[in-house]
């Protein structure tokens, strides 16, 4: 199946962290590719929402929803930015 | 914790056999956090790393030579729907773990893609697990972990990793991709172990 953008898990990211976060920008742990979260690629369905970086495949981030939250990862995100053009 | 709960609950046969929290489908969905690698089976192997560096390696038609099981088997997603009755062809990691002599306690399967989950070795023990070559008497699309996959029938089903490539053999546990993310680390459906507290 081909991978969809990151603003699939537009609903999944404002639910964890409480406002919008397609715009926000981070920083990729393996290639520094800065880019919003709304360029991240996802595939599914799966167990679980997971963001890979568009330049290099890398998972960014995944989030689990649970029953009563939703339990998120960071593993490959050195930087999460909401600043508007995500400081830029 | 989860309160145990296998056996009869009053409402036929099908409660006995469907763990909490699940519901019954006769479709296969398709599970994948990542893009589907297509592995030609030329270049497929399947390789168990000891914990002390020693490798074992088989080829395509070196793990289609030796004895295959036909396991019959439920299935059970940690999404929530269970499958009854599959039916697969693969080696018995059994047979496979006969091959190498290892003191390891603990298991990471590693997979095209860069998937791995991880599970006691115990539980790919006595006759618990395969590498699944075939489904429902055709080879296993790419889509359901094709050319092989994992089968670990009685953990929930991200355990049963796709496109498996190894599975190393380790003194110490180290958890996969799901079980890193938030999923439990053992995964007993009839525990109802979804998350890593529960
Ligand atoms: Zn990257």
């Amino acid at each position: 199946m081909p991978p969809i953008d990151g603003n699939a898990a537009a609903g999944t990211l404002a639910a964890f962290f409480g406002r919008d976060m397609t715009a926000a920008h981070g920083l990729c742990a393996a290639c520094d590719q800065h880019a919003p979260l709304a360029e991240a690629l996802l595939y599914g369905p799966a167990a679980g929402t997971a963001l890979h970086c568009r330049t290099c495949g890398n998972l960014l981030m995944t989030m689990i929803e649970a029953p009563g939250g939703i339990i998120g990862a960071m593993p490959g995100l050195t930087r999460l930015d909401t600043r508007p053009a995500g400081g830029v | 914790m989860a309160v145990i709960s296998r056996g009869f609950t009053g409402r036929g046969q099908t409660s006995n056999r469907l763990p909490p929290g699940q519901t019954l489908t006769t479709g296969f969905p398709v599970l994948t956090a990542g893009p589907t690698p297509h592995v030609s089976t030329a270049d497929w192997n399947f390789t168990l790393l000891t914990e002390t560096g020693t490798e074992h390696t088989w080829t395509w038609t070196e793990l289609r030579d030796l004895p295959q099981d036909s396991p019959h088997t439920d299935i059970h997603c940690v999404t929530g729907w269970s499958k009854f009755d599959t039916d697969w062809q693969g080696v018995s990691l059994d047979i496979l773990l006969a091959e190498v002599e290892t003191n390891a306690q603990f298991a990471q399967a590693y997979c095209h893609g860069g998937y791995t989950t991880n599970l006691p070795l115990a539980d790919l023990r006595g006759g618990q697990a395969w590498i699944a070559h075939t489904f429902d008497g055709a080879p296993l699309p790419a889509e359901h972990g094709g050319p092989a996959r994992l089968l670990v029938p009685h953990l929930y089903f991200w355990k049963s990793a796709k496109w498996v490539q190894g599975i190393r053999l380790l003194e110490h546990d180290q958890p996969g991709f799901w079980e890193r993310a938030g999923y439990h680390n053992y995964g007993d459906p009839w525990r109802e172990q979804r998350y890593w507290n529960d």
